[in-house]
């Protein structure tokens, strides 16, 4: 999962990709796609994001929000219909 | 006379009552995205279909879709107090595409990039603390079945 937060006056842009499925994910017959992405900001869920299989493969996603400041934390994660999970926290540049 | 073993019984289905309204929140709705006609997902979503339908919700993709694997949307809504941002594709078996909740500190827009199959028409539907709006874009496709 690759994020970029990087903040412009008040806003803060996000920008997160996710390459997948990776191969040790990647499993024969049944699709497998990312259902779900949210991003916390200081304990609060500023952004739920729940995806179908028409959104692309590889998801793209961004989004902004205001009230932060540059070397705050955001704590983002996903899960695909399969049960795999990924955590990552980025800081506001 | 409340025995224990009753007692248990109720205060864990209190427990439950009180988990579950999160929980209903929190899950991947896959009822909405299982639906297979746009009223059936909207049902799902909002609990209604009647919408209004504005200018104010702004959707900007490609004319015409190069790479049908990834079509760049980007959606902005120039209105208050925006819960949520959800992409249908009008004629798909299951049309609903993604749902995005947003807080108090998010601003109405949400960028991504979707499948198509064929050219279709993006709706796209926005729910506010007051009401729900829609717009809705055709995307065209580049026919790559021309038999060379």
């Amino acid at each position: 999962m690759k994020i970029k937060a990087i903040i412009k006056e008040d806003l803060i842009s996000v920008r997160i990709f996710i390459q997948y499925p990776t191969d040790s994910m990647r499993q024969v017959g049944s699709p497998q796609f990312i259902q779900e992405l949210s991003c916390q900001y200081a304990g609060h869920t500023i952004f739920l994001a729940h995806l179908g299989p028409h959104v692309a493969s590889s998801p793209f996603i961004s989004f902004s929000f205001k009230g932060a400041q540059k070397g705050d934390h955001l704590d983002l994660r996903w899960n695909d219909n399969q049960g795999n999970s990924q955590k990552k926290q980025t800081t506001i540049e | 006379m409340l025995s224990r073993r009753r007692f248990i019984e109720t205060a864990s289905l209190s427990l439950i009552a009180l988990l579950t309204p999160f929980q209903a929140v929190a899950a991947w709705a896959s009822q909405a995205f299982k639906a297979n006609s746009l009223d059936a997902a909207y049902l799902q979503l909002f609990n209604s279909t009647s919408f209004t339908a504005t200018r104010k919700v702004q959707i900007v993709t490609p004319q015409t879709a190069k790479n049908p694997n990834a079509v760049p949307i980007k959606i902005s809504a120039n209105l208050p107090n925006v819960q949520s941002i959800s992409i249908f594709i009008e004629t798909a078996n299951s049309p609903l595409v993604a749902t995005f909740q947003l807080s108090a500190a998010t601003t109405p827009f949400v960028s991504t990039r979707i499948k198509m199959v064929k050219t279709d028409v993006l709706i796209v539907v926005v729910k506010t603390a007051e009401k729900l709006y829609t717009n809705r874009k055709k995307i065209s496709l580049i026919n790559n079945h021309c038999g060379s």
